[in-house]
């Protein structure tokens, strides 16, 4: 008999009791168990930061991480971050700059930016780079993800 | 035009709901897993899968004897076998697919297979590989393409040379570290199409492929280009597409394969490691009098794209200046390393590190500005190529190296009062230029096909690929140009052999130019057949009808009707509106056709549809301790015929400037004997928002007259000076050249001891 685990956690403002493998990682209970496939998977070596979400507002990586590990706390990912009718101003700010190529890296790198903005809501460009340095892009060459999250960050403080 | 248009999925990109291929989920699909070669060279003996049968949830295991057609997959020679049947000729080599219930189970069933190797001498170089006694990896020896290309008198050129520098240079594999590993599903439809799903850059190639290895006709097989992840040219062979084919066709239920970052890394293909010699010659004024280049590379163990990559270097070696006297001869040899093939830039980032490092040292020689040395001998309209082409419009690579320089002068007040204790601040600069479009004889073509919806809204589907670039966004913004209407009307679909016209892929930075004409093109002819229906429908004046937002305009009486209405009465009619516009670029001829080159009209040679030019400046400052480079500043002159979407040109030059850097300065491929050293995404070394520069990007407009509106493309060009110039920079800092890629800290280092130990 496979053993199973009970792990209970809060998802995108939910209550979740999932029973699991206890091998499984919340990356691949996201993607396979819950099918939300916003949180990607890059490289499986917690490198890529594609497959980063929030847990207790901090930005974590995923691949890695076992689902027992996220027993009691709150986990949000790309789809927790926008209302049906409505982009959140971090998601707006992408599209306006052209912050956004191909999206694989996307998801990842506005919740690393959001758990940043949450924390730091008037950030230098230092303080983003340090906030982003573990999200890798291919695409961008990164300059208007920051000139992005700098318009995300007035957008919030002025609505 | 001109207008930064928001990119069309951008908001599911935003909102992480746009499917790519490992997206996917199917009901009752099955998962593949691979067997990989374990060797880099072996004969196969034997290959046993009994005990896969022993594994719960295991629905097929497929071997060589399981292809129906050719066992082989590649554009210009299909020797890549989908499943090794008694050789293996690199360790990304695949030897059997397993499909399974779970992708644990097929994990598991995948081990249980044994396979019996004799291993085989490996050949690790190219330059074994072209030994006497190298054992031969296909029929007809190692070399798997050779050149030479001689214009004028190289010795007499020589001879009226100032100053002879010369120089060897390597350069390493490097791997294209898109975020999105492959995937994708292959499954029957209900109408018996067999149909694959992966992100693919030449859906069409592909079909054709597939189509001989399932011995099945094309139109029995649909390709559709998932959004693509990244892909900067290594999506244009086969990566899981054949086996996703053949294990839908065995199976006839939805199968699905998404590799691992390793596997991706083992499999893909690369950037070919390069081997340079190159002698440049330069009058006293400064004039190139002669270059002579040899570039071997490493083709890897199959053809892939490797003769297309070396022609193209050797078309380019020379960078965008006039050379009265050249000799380059290219080599592409196999050997049982990675599998080189195509990679933004395709051949010219390797050529432009040697010709851009030489003539620094040839400026520096005569005593001329480096700027100026180009404006010298930078190429301009009428002025023929080292091919024989001669140049008939949109030639601005002066004005971006004025462009370059004067934005250059600004910055340097400012650069000089920079100062930290031992850092030392470099300043340099190249230029480039590459071909858009494929050219090289081959046929540039795309489609375009245009129809009006019943509820007015107009649906595009053009042959294109978007791998991020944004070439969907422009390509409607073309449209709603030519059209006159609102761009939020149109729906665009794109890589689907099903739906769009046959065409040359994503490749040559060539869709604005090609695809962009054809629905420029395209858009014309509908608009007038539109008009013309309304004419009909409402008995309206022809020649007063304008389109305009959403609604056709009667100009003579100032009245509107909406578009969704003429859509209904024609529907209600019977009739339906439809334009399908198939283009092809002005003929073009491979270097190695030299009858076309004396025989063809000279304002008819060409090699290529267009080319795009570039010159981009570099600013480090190198780290007199450790011998790490930071790069300050770089400013980015490209020329883009035309910019019609500013913004996603930008994100072109920005994104290939920090993949230079990488090049420059990190990044490498390492195999020992074969087997992969690089094997995390970690161990890849491309750079992170950390590394980024302050960049100044300065768009050039010179029109292109073969492009819509003036535009062409620039995506693959932006990746040409950048590495150079920051070779430049460093010598400008330091005094050391750098003479092998990357220039990783320990050679700066080194370099700079090598000085303080000469010095008496």
């Amino acid at each position: 008999m496979k053993k199973t685990v009970v792990v209970r956690f809060i998802l995108n403002g939910e209550e979740v009791e999932a029973r699991v493998d206890p091998e499984i990682t919340l990356l691949r209970y996201l993607r396979d168990v819950q099918r939300l496939t916003g949180t990607k998977n890059g490289c499986s070596t917690n490198h890529c930061g594609a497959c980063m979400v929030l847990v207790d507002g901090i930005p974590t990586k995923s691949c890695l991480l076992r689902l027992n590990r996220v027993a009691g706390k709150k986990v949000e990912t790309i789809e927790g971050l926008s209302k049906p009718e409505e982009l959140h101003p971090i998601q707006a700010a992408f599209l306006a700059i052209g912050a956004v190529q191909c999206g694989f890296c996307t998801p990842g790198m506005i919740i690393s930016v959001k758990g940043m903005l949450d924390r730091h809501p008037e950030p230098i460009a230092e303080q983003i780079r340090e906030a982003l340095k573990d999200n890798i892009c291919r695409c961008t060459g990164y300059v208007k993800i920051i000139d992005a999250v700098k318009l995300a960050a007035r957008w919030i403080r002025h609505p | 035009m001109g207008q930064s248009a928001p990119d069309r999925d951008g908001e599911a990109k935003v909102k992480g709901c746009l499917t790519f291929a490992d997206d996917m989920y199917i009901e009752g699909m099955l998962y593949g897993k691979i067997l990989w070669s374990r060797h880099p060279h072996a004969e196969i003996l034997a290959v046993n899968t009994a005990m896969t049968k022993e594994v719960p949830g295991i629905h097929a295991v497929l071997t060589a004897a399981d292809v129906p057609g050719h066992n082989g997959m590649g554009s210009l020679k299909p020797d890549q076998p989908v499943l090794c049947r008694d050789r293996v000729r690199f360790v990304g080599d695949a030897i059997a697919v397993v499909f399974a219930a779970t992708p644990a189970a097929a994990e598991l069933a995948v081990r249980q297979i044994k396979v019996d190797y004799r291993k085989l001498p490996g050949i690790f170089s190219p330059q074994e590989a072209l030994k006497p006694d190298a054992p031969p990896l296909h029929v007809g020896g190692n070399i798997c393409k050779h050149l030479l290309h001689e214009e004028g008198d190289i010795e007499a050129g020589f001879r009226q040379a100032a100053v002879v520098v010369e120089g060897h240079f390597e350069t390493p594999f490097v791997e294209h570290a898109y975020l999105e590993p492959e995937a994708g599903i292959g499954l029957v439809d209900e109408n018996g199409l067999l149909t694959v799903y992966a992100p693919t850059q030449f859906p069409f190639e592909i079909r054709k492929q597939l189509a001989v290895m399932l011995t099945l006709p094309e139109e029995k097989i649909r390709v559709i280009a998932t959004p693509l992840g990244g892909a900067f040219g290594s999506k244009l062979d086969n990566t899981v597409e054949a086996l996703l084919a053949l294990g839908a066709y065995h199976l006839r239920r939805p199968v699905k394969i998404t590799l691992t970052r390793e596997e991706s890394i083992r499999l893909g293909t690369k950037r070919h490691a390069y081997w340079m010699d190159y002698r440049l010659g330069v009058d006293s004024a400064g004039h190139l009098v002669a270059v002579d280049a040899k570039l071997l590379s490493d083709a890897g163990p199959y053809t892939a794209l490797s003769p297309r990559v070396i022609d193209q270097a050797c078309i380019f070696p020379c960078g965008p200046y006039r050379v009265p006297n050249v000799r380059v001869e290219g080599w592409a040899v196999y050997t049982n390393n990675a599998n080189g093939s195509a990679f933004r830039g395709f051949g010219i980032n390797q050529a432009v590190v040697a010709v851009e490092s030489l003539l620094d040292e040839a400026a520096r020689k005569l005593g001329l500005d480096p700027f100026a040395i180009r404006l010298i001998n930078a190429l301009k309209i009428g002025d023929k190529t080292i091919a024989g082409e001669i140049l008939q419009a949109s030639v601005a690579t002066q004005a971006t190296i004025q462009a370059a320089q004067e934005a250059l002068l600004e910055e340097l007040p400012a650069l000089k009062a920079r100062k930290a204790p031992g850092k030392r601040i470099g300043i340099g600069m190249a230029s480039g230029f590459k071909n858009v479009g494929a050219g090289k004889g081959k046929v540039d073509d795309a489609g375009a096909i245009f129809i009006l919806q019943p509820d007015g809204r107009v649906l595009l589907r053009a042959s294109a690929v978007d791998m991020g670039q944004g070439i969907r966004t422009v390509l409607v913004q073309v449209a709603a140009e030519v059209l006159g209407l609102d761009d939020q009307l149109f729906d665009i679909i794109t890589g689907d052999t099903a739906l769009t016209i046959p065409h040359g892929g994503a490749v040559g930075e060539r869709q604005i130019l090609i695809t962009g004409k054809a629905v420029e093109l395209a858009a014309r002819e509908f608009k007038t057949k539109l008009l013309q229906k309304a004419t009909a429908h409402y008995e309206l004046p022809f020649e007063h009808l304008r389109l305009r937002g959403r609604e056709i305009f009667d100009l003579s009486k100032g009245s509107a009707i909406p578009l969704a209405e003429l859509a209904g009465r024609i529907k209600e009619a019977g009739e339906e509106l439809q334009v399908h516009y198939y283009y092809t670029a002005p003929k073009t001829f491979a270097l190695a056709d030299k009858e076309a080159r004396n025989t063809v009209p000279p304002e008819e040679y060409r090699n290529y549809p267009a080319y795009a030019y570039t010159t981009q400046v570099a600013v480090v400052e190198v780290d007199e301790t450790t011998g790490q480079v930071k790069v300050l500043k770089i400013i980015a002159a490209p020329d883009c015929g035309r910019a019609i979407n500013p913004q996603k040109i930008e994100g072109q030059i920005e994104g290939s400037c920090v993949q230079g850097i990488g090049y420059a300065l990190s990044e490498a491929y390492a195999l020992d004997k074969g087997m992969p050293v690089t094997r995390t995404f970690k161990q890849l070394r491309v750079p992170t928002i950390m590394d980024i520069p302050d960049m100044q990007c300065l768009l050039i407009e010179d029109p292109e007259p073969a492009g819509p509106f003036g535009a062409k493309g620039i995506s693959e060009v932006a990746t040409v000076p950048i590495t150079p110039a920051i070779l430049n920079a460093i010598y400008d800092a330091t005094g050391v050249r750098i003479y092998t890629l990357p220039a990783t800290p320990d050679k700066v280092l080194a370099g700079l001891r090598s000085q303080r130990a000469t010095k008496v």
